[in-house]
């Protein structure tokens, strides 16, 4: 990261770089952001560089860039929180809250105006531009996302990771680590609005190998819906739930509304 | 027999209860709680923060000395505190440095106060987070105060009482596992173990929703006014909670209502660890002042 670095500005408008840059890896990021560091360990996490900008009024701008080894995992950690509205920055971005975040090739960037004001907001947003110019490099989304189908699909809605903690956080399926889920496994969340409060969820998992796959299907049928018949079962909401296997492929669709909307959703995979 | 994993179709069989209290009445999901009732004091006052935020600290010092009276059922705040420590005790008031919501200041001099009008010693006091294991006065304490401001956390759900406490672990992530499951530990620690003699968790200005890498977000911020007072870090952890999630289903709606990730912390401090009390029917919850937008 260093020579991209060193063509990033030590100032954005009244905000000058103020203090000793700082380098973190794997064992020394709970020492800056604590629990936050989990989120960047549940992907391929590799570094951290970070410089303050100081400015008016005790004001401060802070410029993380997290190597995270791979794009996927890039896009990964940024689809993580994504919620706010795109910035056009890098090759997926949202600026909301004096926040910005965006990823590009393997880096996920934020930048926080962590005052607040029109004018530091501003600074972020040409900061973002400047850092995103200095990383030259692109890559490519996850593969697993070829397999989403696209119609009614909330693009800002898609989640990628690895870990069970993701999951939690996304979607709450069970205290335990039903689906066998960990830095091997490549999981994609989306969501379908159905309405305005409600939306069918799928759930795509891809295992090492089929045997593990089958595994985990057992597993969460077992757990969650020992009732289901050929992986389709009634919850107590009214809902569907179905699981099907496909090879390495697990495909759960979550609060689909009726029977038939489950099993559509889950013949749209594309394998 | 293998205890059965909770998944989110035990929330669904729940449906008798309402949103919000999906997620505070975690332990009614499972077989086996604690028996006692814990009891938990909710003050606000409407004129404690002016327009700027800024805290009136005489306002602030007489909802603590409300909130401690009525925890301890007396009639003066010095007897409250009397109650609670003793002259001769060594007090570390466990404070929170975060630097986007701290532990408000004025708040930790309305604990020393009291502390020093129970007749301890200055130099027997001592206010400290991210030193605790190596501050003489931590070492050798005989009583600790908790006092930290609430607010959503990435990893544990909610950071509340128990959290503020992993800075007494020597490898604070060995605390991160299965998002911080086993905080209750913490309370085990040989500088904690029966030393805790009150929880202040500063619902001023609580944080609902956390984004980015340091957890902040301003907008997810909101003037609620209030302390939870009380003994038990599980009661007042679990009201947290429920406030947590009233706010977001106030804010969000029913959808995006729930704390995420599930805050196993609560429940497993109760069921598995027998720290406190998690069911929120088993938790007397005290309200007094300011009404108005209440929530819970």
């Amino acid at each position: 990261m260093q020579a991209e670095e060193l063509s990033i500005p030590m100032q954005i408008r009244e905000w000058q770089a103020d203090g000793k840059d700082q380098v973190f890896d794997s064992e020394t990021l709970f020492k800056y952001i604590d629990g936050g560091a989990e989120l960047y360990l549940a992907y391929g996490f590799r570094q951290a560089f970070s410089r303050k900008y100081a400015g008016p009024g005790n004001s401060a701008i802070v410029l993380d860039i997290y190597d995270m080894g791979t794009a996927a995992d890039a896009f990964g950690v940024f689809t993580s929180e994504r919620e706010d509205e795109d910035a056009h920055i890098g090759q997926g971005s949202e600026f909301g809250g004096g926040l910005l975040r965006f990823w590009k090739g393997c880096k996920f960037v934020t930048i926080l105006n962590d005052a607040g004001g029109e004018s530091a907001d501003q600074a972020v947003i040409e900061l973002g531009r400047t850092v995103d110019q200095a990383l030259p490099a692109t890559g490519p989304e996850p593969d697993l996302l070829k397999c989403l189908p696209q119609q009614g699909l909330d693009k800002k809605k898609i989640r990628f990771f690895h870990q069970p903690l993701l999951l939690d956080k996304h979607y709450f399926v069970a205290q335990e680590n039903v689906l066998g889920l960990g830095a091997e496994t490549d999981c994609v969340l989306a969501e379908y609005p159905i309405n305005k409060d409600d939306s069918l969820v799928l759930l795509l998992v891809r295992y090492e190998n089929p045997t593990r796959a089958k595994a985990a299907y057992e597993h969460f049928i077992e757990i969650y819906m020992p009732e289901a018949k050929a992986g389709l079962a009634r919850m107590e909401n009214n809902q569907w739930t179905m699981a099907a296997l496909d090879r390495n492929l697990l495909t759960i669709v979550f609060e689909a509304p009726d029977e038939q909307r489950a099993i559509d959703m889950q013949k749209a995979v594309k394998k | 027999m293998k205890k059965k994993s909770l998944t989110r179709r035990d929330f669904m069989r729940q449906s008798a209860l309402a949103v919000v209290g999906v997620a505070a009445g975690l332990s009614s999901l499972t077989l086996v709680s604690q028996e006692q009732r814990s009891r938990v004091i909710l003050i606000r006052q409407q004129g404690v923060l002016d327009e700027n935020l800024k805290i009136d600290e005489k306002i602030l010092q007489e909802m603590l000395d409300q909130a401690v009276m009525a925890l301890c059922k007396q009639d003066d705040p010095d007897k409250a505190f009397q109650s609670i420590i003793r002259p001769d005790d060594v007090v570390g008031i466990k404070t929170n440095v975060w630097n986007y919501l701290p532990t408000p200041p004025e708040l930790e001099r309305a604990v020393k106060r009291r502390v020093l009008a129970a007749g301890v010693k200055e130099e027997n006091i001592d206010i400290n987070d991210r030193e605790v294991l190596d501050r003489p006065v931590f070492q050798k304490a005989t009583a600790l105060i908790n006092v930290r401001p609430l607010r959503t956390h990435y990893l544990a759900g909610i950071s509340g009482c128990m959290k503020n406490y992993v800075t007494f672990a020597k490898n604070i992530p060995d605390y991160h596992p299965n998002t911080c499951e086993d905080l209750a530990l913490l309370f085990g620690l040989p500088q904690v173990k029966g030393k805790t003699r009150l929880h202040v968790l500063s619902v001023l200005t609580p944080q609902f929703h956390a984004k980015g890498p340091h957890h902040f977000d301003r907008r997810y911020v909101w003037n609620y006014n209030g302390l939870l007072v009380g003994t038990d870090p599980v009661a007042v952890d679990a009201v947290a909670l429920k406030l947590v999630t009233a706010k977001r289903l106030e804010v969000f709606g029913p959808r995006e209502s729930r704390v995420m990730p599930y805050p196993r912390s609560i429940e497993a401090a109760d069921i598995k660890h027998k720290l406190g009390t998690s069911d929120i029917n088993k938790i007397d919850l005290v309200k007094l002042g300011w009404q108005e937008g209440i929530l819970i």
